[in-house]
Parts: structure tokens; sequence; C-alpha cells
């Protein structure tokens, strides 16, 4: 028999794991159709395709490895009773949306990928940088594997001895996944922009540069759901050994709402992937349009401050510092 | 260091006799930058006085040599070819290519000397190649009707019958095994009993059908049997079994063989013997001929020749010296300084030693304007601690540093980029060592776990936080976690980075005498981040300021604000300003992003020991084989995933280090759009001159 915590975390197990394989299942068929076309015109292009390839797969190594450690840390693999508290259910569910929701970055990088195994396919020297654009959409899922890890850590799933704090660590856990997976879907945005900086580079090689500038543009917005994540999962004392401000539960729930606000208006990005896009192609035709491309592409990036800007007056106002 | 360095603006003008010999020692000394007389000859003055010059008439010749090297290079390549490096040596223990030193003063010798080498090289292959290439084709064909006869040897017929006779016609041809019947019911359709047909075994997919036809029905037969999908084959000259005539075209296949082989050795000798002297004259006759090329920039006289260009200003005097001498004095040298507008006058950098090779980044990203700041000194140690604050770990700066050294005595000796990069690397690698031994960190947390006894609790006795671990730090007057700490440390340093493009910017502009623009862009930010701090602090932080300073900080907030809406330059006020600020807090915020690398590469350190514990703990009570297969699989584990982490989080933090100064820094104060300063210069790389041949007079009339 096993209690409520631990069917929770079980749930964030499956979340884990499903999310991130949805993410990688995409954006590895969006690869694996460009790397289709390339091996028809020219055989020897495989090689090169298998390793566009294995870069969106990387999402769903994370998902697994995540269920795996709930699975591990709840005790849910050996079998018999296992029990954990409530609280570490909910937070080891927090997990799970993390990991799961950041992983639907390797669409994004998919996107990246195929435009990757294009130019290298017509210019092999392009393969260094376009491997660099590709692993940018990466990002976002690092971070929603280390904001996992993070509040397994706190959690005490990783070293044996679960247990949270109170009950508003426990569902602030459930808010800092929400706000580090669902701003990492941004990812999507910069995949599309990577894509086009790609396309740009290979057309002129000296603007992989600001190639980059224009592509990690939409990262911002994950950032901003890390820095929420971090925050939220220090000031209720699951990192850090400190004592928290906070402890009620209703505190708990209005941390649900903070990593929403970020986490939802990160999506922002996607549109700033669009812009960024097609302002690198601008800048390969006009150097001198590549400054008003840029203020054109941070306009959506406002949203997300806003989303940020309301997620730090929720910690404030609840009393979290 | 903090500028590009200062060019002067040359004028040459000297005696038509001198000119090719100017122009020789122009390219050899390589330090002016040779203008296209265009602008000037569009000018009617100046059209009056000179015209443009034409290149040599021997440049053809030239032209036409290189193209004799090129095809001799490529057939010795196509036949013979040489072994590449793999790629692991070709970074790391490249083959140095070869070079020979020359001392060839006179173009027209060149030519000669280089022309007879490769017409009588040339010659001499031509009948080679195309006897090869002969007996290549003819050995091809011959195999693919050795394949064919071959999938048939056991069809007992004679291939001479094969075709029309007088009273009948044999077809033998090729059909996919499930389309036999429709082949049998068509044929009998439309020849009935006038036909034989015999279908045997070809391959996996196709069955060989012999088809005997009656005259009469032949054509009908034929053309349906080719619509069911028979593929006729022809055996053209051929006569016997399929059996005998394959062991006989085997046989024939001998003497093409053997000549292929004989003339491959002969062509190899004469690479081995040439192929690199051959090389050597394609390196000569090329930069001969772009002694001549360069003619088309410049202008002429009856008597003298003018050339226009850019050189560096230190080495103007030598410049000067060097054409003097050349041309006997009859010359004369005009070094002015630049009038042009900045967009026009090229761009080079300089930096000490160990700076240099950042300028890779820096023009990665854009060449900068000749009087712009040059962003090297800055850039390089910011993304160097920016580099060791994401990755964190001695162990992995370790093997970072080592194989930027090994890439650099590599690649890097004959490589100019891949020489900068390895030093890049090399020193990343660095300071990731020494940020590793403060935070505790080598190979993650694998030396202070429980799970990897014996090595429990042995840190770095230096180490100042542990990012992942419970130990509370106390920074600011309080007690506070050490993830607090670093993330409040990565936005000092951001806050640091960001003020410094902004005072750069602001100063570059006042210099540069455009004040209303300087305070525009940057004042505001000068007093909004003041008054941030003293309005923030005492709720965020809980300092407690004295009232005065409270009511400054008051003051200089509205101030700021102010000056961020009221544009001095054409004065109006600008509401989308604005989105100002929140792009600051925007940038600002960014830098959290070296806490959540540093975390990143911890973090998965840490589970990849954790994993590789658990493996071997679970492994252990295995009888007979538990302790050894559980230190392998451990082991194996520790270094795949550490292999992986390194890479990945290498690989980030150096796109990241590079974006937090492209995106955020520069954006402060850089703009770029220069041209690179590009000499003429000659580039050698099999040769080099075995003197440094002193200018005489009297040289090389032509």
């Amino acid at each position: 028999m096993i209690d409520t915590g631990v069917a929770l975390a079980a749930i964030g197990a499956g979340v884990a794991v499903g999310l991130s394989g949805l993410g990688s299942g995409i954006g590895v068929g969006i690869t694996g159709a460009s790397g289709a076309g390339a091996v028809a015109e020219d055989p020897s292009k495989f090689g090169t395709a298998i390793v566009f390839q294995a870069l969106p797969q990387t999402q769903a190594i994370y998902g697994l490895l995540t269920a795996i450690l709930i699975m591990l840390g709840t005790g849910l693999l050996t079998g018999g009773n296992a029990s954990i508290p409530i609280g570490v259910g909910i937070a080891a569910l927090g997990c799970g949306l993390a990991v799961g929701f950041a992983g639907l970055s390797a669409i994004g990088q998919g996107i990246a990928a195929s435009s990757g195994i294009g130019a290298t396919a017509e210019k092999p020297e392009m393969f260094g940088r376009s491997l660099v654009f590709s692993v940018l959409p990466e990002t976002q899922a690092i971070y929603g594997l280390l904001t996992a890890i993070l509040i397994m850590l706190g959690t005490g799933l990783l070293t044996g001895s679960p247990s949270v704090p109170s009950s508003a660590a426990s569902l602030a856990a459930l808010g800092a996944g929400m706000a580090i997976g669902l701003s990492g879907i941004t990812a999507i945005g910069q995949g599309i922009a990577a894509s086009g900086s790609i396309g740009a580079t290979s057309e002129k090689s000296e603007i992989f540069g600001r190639g980059l500038v224009f592509s990690v543009l939409p990262e911002t917005q994950s950032i901003y759901g890390l820095l929420v994540a971090i925050l939220l999962m220090v000031f209720t004392g699951l990192l850090g050994g400190v004592t928290p401000s906070v402890t009620a539960t209703s505190v708990g729930l209005a941390a649900i709402g903070a990593g929403l606000s970020v986490g939802l208006a990160g999506l922002s990005g996607i549109g700033q992937g669009m812009t960024a896009a097609a302002g690198i192609a601008a800048a390969v035709r006009n150097p001198d349009s590549m400054g008003k491309s840029l203020v054109l592409a941070v306009m959506s990036e406002t949203f997300a401050i806003f989303g940020l800007l309301i997620a730090i007056l929720i910690m404030y106002g609840t009393g979290m510092f | 260091m903090l500028r590009p360095v200062r060019m002067s603006k040359v004028k040459i003008i000297a005696s038509s006799e001198h000119r090719e010999n100017t122009l020789k020692h122009l390219h050899e000394v390589g330090l002016m930058q040779i203008n296209n007389v265009n602008e000037k000859l569009s000018s009617p003055e100046w059209k009056r006085l000179i015209n443009r010059s034409k290149q040599p008439e021997v440049t053809g010749k030239f032209s036409s040599l290189i193209l004799e090297c090129n095809h001799i290079l490529n057939s010795f390549n196509r036949v013979c070819p040489r072994d590449e490096d793999g790629i692991l040596k070709s970074f790391f223990m490249p083959t140095p290519p070869n070079i020979v030193s020359v001392d060839y003063s006179d173009s027209l010798q060149v030519l000669e000397d280089g022309g007879k080498l490769i017409h009588s090289l040339g010659s001499e292959l031509s009948p080679l190649f195309t006897s090869y290439n002969n007996n290549l084709n003819e050995a091809e064909e011959l195999r693919s009707i050795i394949s064919v006869l071959e999938k048939m040897k056991n069809v007992d017929f004679d291939l001479s019958y094969v075709g029309t006779g007088d009273n009948a016609s044999l077809y033998v041809g090729l059909i996919e095994s499930e389309r036999v019947k429709n082949l049998d019911d068509a044929v009998n359709d439309s020849a009935a009993s006038h036909h034989l047909m015999e279908v045997h075994d070809y391959d996996e997919n196709d069955r060989v059908v012999l088809l005997l036809v009656d005259n009469e029905y032949a054509d009908n037969a034929i053309l349906v049997a080719r619509s069911v999908g028979l593929r006729t084959l022809e055996f053209g000259g051929l006569s016997g079994t399929p059996s005998t005539a394959l062991s006989r075209l085997k046989d024939g296949l001998q003497k093409p063989d053997s000549d292929i082989e004989k003339t491959k050795q002969k062509i190899a000798v004469l690479a081995e013997k040439y192929a690199e002297k051959v090389e050597v004259v394609r390196e000569l006759l090329t930069i001969e001929r772009e002694r001549c090329a360069v003619n088309v920039n410049i202008a002429e006289t009856k008597e003298t020749f003018l050339l226009e260009g850019w050189v560096e200003s230190d080495k103007a005097d030598s410049l000067t010296e060097e054409v003097n001498a050349v041309a006997e004095n009859h010359t004369v040298v005009d070094v002015t300084p630049p009038d042009e507008p900045e967009e026009k006058i090229p761009v080079k950098l300089r930096n000490p030693v160990l700076l240099r090779h950042f300028e890779l980044l820096t023009e990665m990203f854009a060449t900068p304007k000749y009087n712009d700041v040059d962003p090297t000194i800055l850039l390089a140690p910011a993304f160097l601690i920016f580099y060791g604050l994401m990755l964190t770990d001695s162990a992995y700066g370790l093997i970072i540093m080592a194989l930027g050294i090994m890439l650099f005595r590599g690649a890097g000796r004959y490589d100019e980029g891949t020489r900068n990069m390895s030093m890049i690397l090399a020193s990343a690698g660095f300071v990731t060592i020494i940020f590793g031994i403060l935070t505790g960190g080598f190979l993650g947390d694998m030396f202070t776990l429980k799970y990897l006894t014996p090595f429990t609790g042995i840190k770095f006795p230096a180490y100042v936080l542990e990012p992942l671990g419970r130990t509370p730090v106390s920074a600011l007057g309080r007690s506070m976690s050490p993830i607090l700490a670093l993330l409040v440390l990565s936005l000092i340093f951001g806050l640091i980075h960001l003020n410094i493009g902004i005072m750069v910017g602001f100063l570059h502009k006042v210099k540069a005498k455009r004040y209303r623009e300087a305070v525009d862009v940057h004042a505001w930010l000068l007093l909004f981040q003041p008054a941030v701090f003293i309005l923030l602090g005492k709720s965020m932080m809980g300092l407690s300021l004295p009232k005065t300073v409270e009511t400054v900080g008051q003051a200089l907030f509205v101030v700021s604000i102010l000056l961020l809406l009221f544009k001095m330059e054409r004065p109006h006020i600008n509401a989308m300003a604005l989105f100002d600020a929140t792009g600051f807090l925007g940038d600002f915020l960014s830098y959290a992003r070296l806490l959540a690398l540093c975390l990143a590469t911890g973090g998965i350190a840490m589970t990849i020991n954790m994993i590789a514990g658990m493996l071997m703990a679970g492994l252990n009570p295995l009888p007979f084989v538990g302790a050894v297969l559980g230190i392998v699989i451990a082991v194996l584990v520790l270094i795949i995933g550490h292999v992986f982490n390194m890479a990945m989080n290498g690989l980030g933090s150096f796109v990241h280090g590079v974006r937090l100064n492209y995106v955020e820094f520069f954006s402060k104060f850089y703009e770029g759009g220069g041209s690179k300063f590009t000499p003429f210069k000659v580039r050698r790389e099999n040769t080099i001159v075995k003197s440094r041949i002193k200018p005489t007079a009297g040289e090389g009339v032509i």
C-alpha cells in the first residue's frame, strides 16, 4: 500500500517523463524530417543528420532522470510500503511540472536543429556554428532540471529523509515548478530565432555574433521564471537551510499564483522569437537595420516583465520578504 | 589598446620605371592598404591628369599556368590521394605544411622556370592520365556485364543467338519475380503457341526470362512483354554460354586492371617527386598574379604612377624609407592624417599579448569604428569571470585548460583562428579552476559525498561557499543561504558590468562632443540607480538611513525620471522611453543566469555522482563479482556523465558568457560597423623568402 504523498509523487513522475517525451518526440520528429530531406540529396549526410537529431533528445533524458529520481526517493521502486508526507508529494509534482513543461523546449531545439541540418548539408563549414545555435534552446530544459533537483534536494527526496518545512513550502514548490516550466516553453521562440540566425549566418558568416544576440533574446523570459522559482524556494525555506519567513498554506497558494504569473507571461517569448528571426534576416539585407529590429524584438518582453513584476509583488504582499 | 590603431593616409607618386619593383616591395613589406582610384577618377580635374592603369599582359600567362597547376594537382589527388590527417590528429598534432625557401626576385623568371616545370610535367602526365581514365572506363564496363552474367551463369543458351534470326527472335530480359505470371499471361495472349519461354533465377528481386518468338508475332509479343515490366538485355558481340563468356570476360579484365595498376604507380612516383614542387610553383605564380592585379587600383601618367591608401601611423616612416629606397628617391610620399568620415577609415586592433586572442570575440560581433572604443580590454576579464562562475568546477577547468594548451601547440601553430580560440579556452579553463577551488567543486561534490567513501569529508581548504550545500554564509550583515549569496553576487557583478558600459558610453559621447545625446541616453541611469538603492534599501534590506539621505533619494528619483522623459536632442517628451527603464531591469536580472548556470553544473554533477554511488551500493551485495562490477559500472557512469556535463555546460558557459557581453554590455556603448584594415601583403604558406631582398637600382625594367 502506498499513501497519498507517494501517489502524488507518482503523478509528478508521470508528468515529468510524459511532457518532456512529448516535447522531445515532436522536436526530434521535426529534425528527422529535415534529415530525411538532406539524406535524399546526399546520402553521406546521414551522420550529420543523426548528430543534430540527437540534440532534442536530451529533454526526454532529463524527464526520465527526474522520474526515476522521484520514484527512488519516494521508495516507489523498492516495493512494499512506501510512505512520505503529502507535502513532499506535492513538491514532487512541482518537480514533474518543472522538467515536463521545460522539456517542451525540445520543440524549439528541433526547429533550430532542422535548420542546422539544412545549412550543414549545403556548407559543411557551418557545422560548428549551427551546433552552437541549436544548443541555445537547451538552456530552458537545464533550468527545469535544475529546479527539479533543487526541489528534490530541499525536500530531502535525494538524501533519503523526505520532509517539508511547511505546507507553504510544498505549494511554493508547485509554484516554482510552474514558473520555470511554463516559461521554459519560450524555447520554442528561441528555436525559431536560432533557426533564422542559422540561415542568416549561412548567407553571411560575419553576422554570427549578431545572430547570437537575436537568438538569446527569448531566453530572458525563462530567466525571470528561474528567478521567481528560486526566490519562492528560498523564502519558504525549501532551499538554504534558513528559517523561512512564512509557513501558512494560504501563502503557498499565493505562490502558485506568482508562478503562473511569470510562467504564463513567459510564453511571450514565442512572439519575441518570431520577431528576432525576422530581425536577423533583415540585418543580413541591410546591416543598419539591426538596431531597430532589436527594438522591435524586445517589445514582446514587456509583457514578461509585467508578469515578473506581479509575481514579485505577490511575494512581497504575502510577506515573503 | 583602448582604441583602434591610428591610421594615416598615404599617397605615393613615383617614376614609371620603378613601378614593378615598388609594387613587389610593397607586397613583401605589407604595410600599406591600397585603395581603388575609382573615386579620384570620377572627378573631372583628376581625369584630365591621370588614367587608370591596366594589368600587364603577362597576367594572362600567370593565370593559365595556375590553372594547369590546379589541373595537375587535382588529377594527382584523384589517382593517388594523399593521406589526410584524421580529425584528432589534425587538431592536436597536424602535419606541418612543407615550406621551401625561395629567392625569386624576378617575376619573368618565375614564369619561365615555373612554366618549364609545369609544361614538361604536363606532357609526361597527360598520356598517363588518358590511359588511366580509358582503362578505368573499360574495366567498369566489363565489370557491369560480368555482374549480370554472374547471376545467370546457370542458364544454358548461346549468347550469340540473342537477337533477330531468320525465323524467330530470342529475347533475354529481367522481370520482377511477382510479375512472372503476368508476363506469362501477356505473352500467351499475344503469341499463343508461337513462342517458348523459360524463366530462371537471377537475384532476390528479379528473374531472368528467355523468350523465343516466331518472327511474325515477335514485335507484338515483345511490346506486350515490355509493358508488363520486362527489361531486355543486350549482349552484343558475346558468344558461348553465360558461364563460358563469364570466364572469358574475367580473363579479359586482367589486362585493363594491370594497366591501371602500372599507370597508377608511374603517376604515384611522379606525384611523390613533383606534387610539392607544383604547389610551390603555384604559390609563387599566385603571388605574381596578385602583384599584377593590383595595378587596377593604380593611376598613371606618361612617366609616373600614383597610388593611394592607408598605413598605420607609427609605420608611416618605415614605409616612406622603403619606397624611397626602391625608387631611388624619385618619389613623392605624402603622409597626412585622415579627413574622411569615420566609416571609411580602416580599423586595426592592437592589444597586448594575452588580450590579443580575445579580439576574435570582439570581431565576431562587429569590427569597431575608427573612433570607437576597443572593447576587448573590457570584454576579456568580464568573459573570463563569467565563464568561471558559470562552470565552477576545478576538474572541468583543468581538462579544458589542458585541451586549450594542446590545441595551441597543435593546429594553433598553423592557423590563427585556432590559435586564438585555444588561448581563450586555456584562460577560461584556468579561471574555472580558481572558481572551483573557491566553491569546493571538483567533479561536483564527489569528494564530499557520503555515497563515495572513503572520500567523505575532503574539501578544498580554501573554499568560500558551497552553492548546493546547507551551510549559511554571512553577507551584507546577515546570515543567508549560499544560493541567495551567490544570486546577490551575480547581480552585483551585473550591476558593475552594466555601469562600466554606461560610463564608457557616456564618456565616449562626451569626448565626441555629442553632449545632448550623452545626457539623453545615459545620464538618467546614473542618477536612477542610487535613487532606487536608497528608496528600496530601507524596505528590502532593512538599512536605516538618515532623513536627509532619504530626501536626496526621492529627489534623485524624480530628476532621473524627468531626464528619462524629457529628451534634450530636438527637445521633446518621449513617453516610450519608459520602456528603457524596464529594459534596464531586464538587463540587470539577466545576470541571474550566472547563478543559474553555476547551480546547473553543480546539480547535474551531483546527480551523476549520486547515481554512480547508488549503483555501486546496489551491486555490491552480489556474490563474487559484486564489488568489482559495482566499481566498474560506477566508473563508467561517472566518466560518461561528467564528460557530458563538461561538454554541455562548457559550451553553455561560453555562449552565455559571450552573450552577456554582446547583448547587455555592448548595447550600452558599442556599435561597430567599421571595416578591417587589409594591407597589400603577400600570403605565403609553402614558401619563405630566403633573404630579405635589398632593393637595388635598375632592377627589373619591364
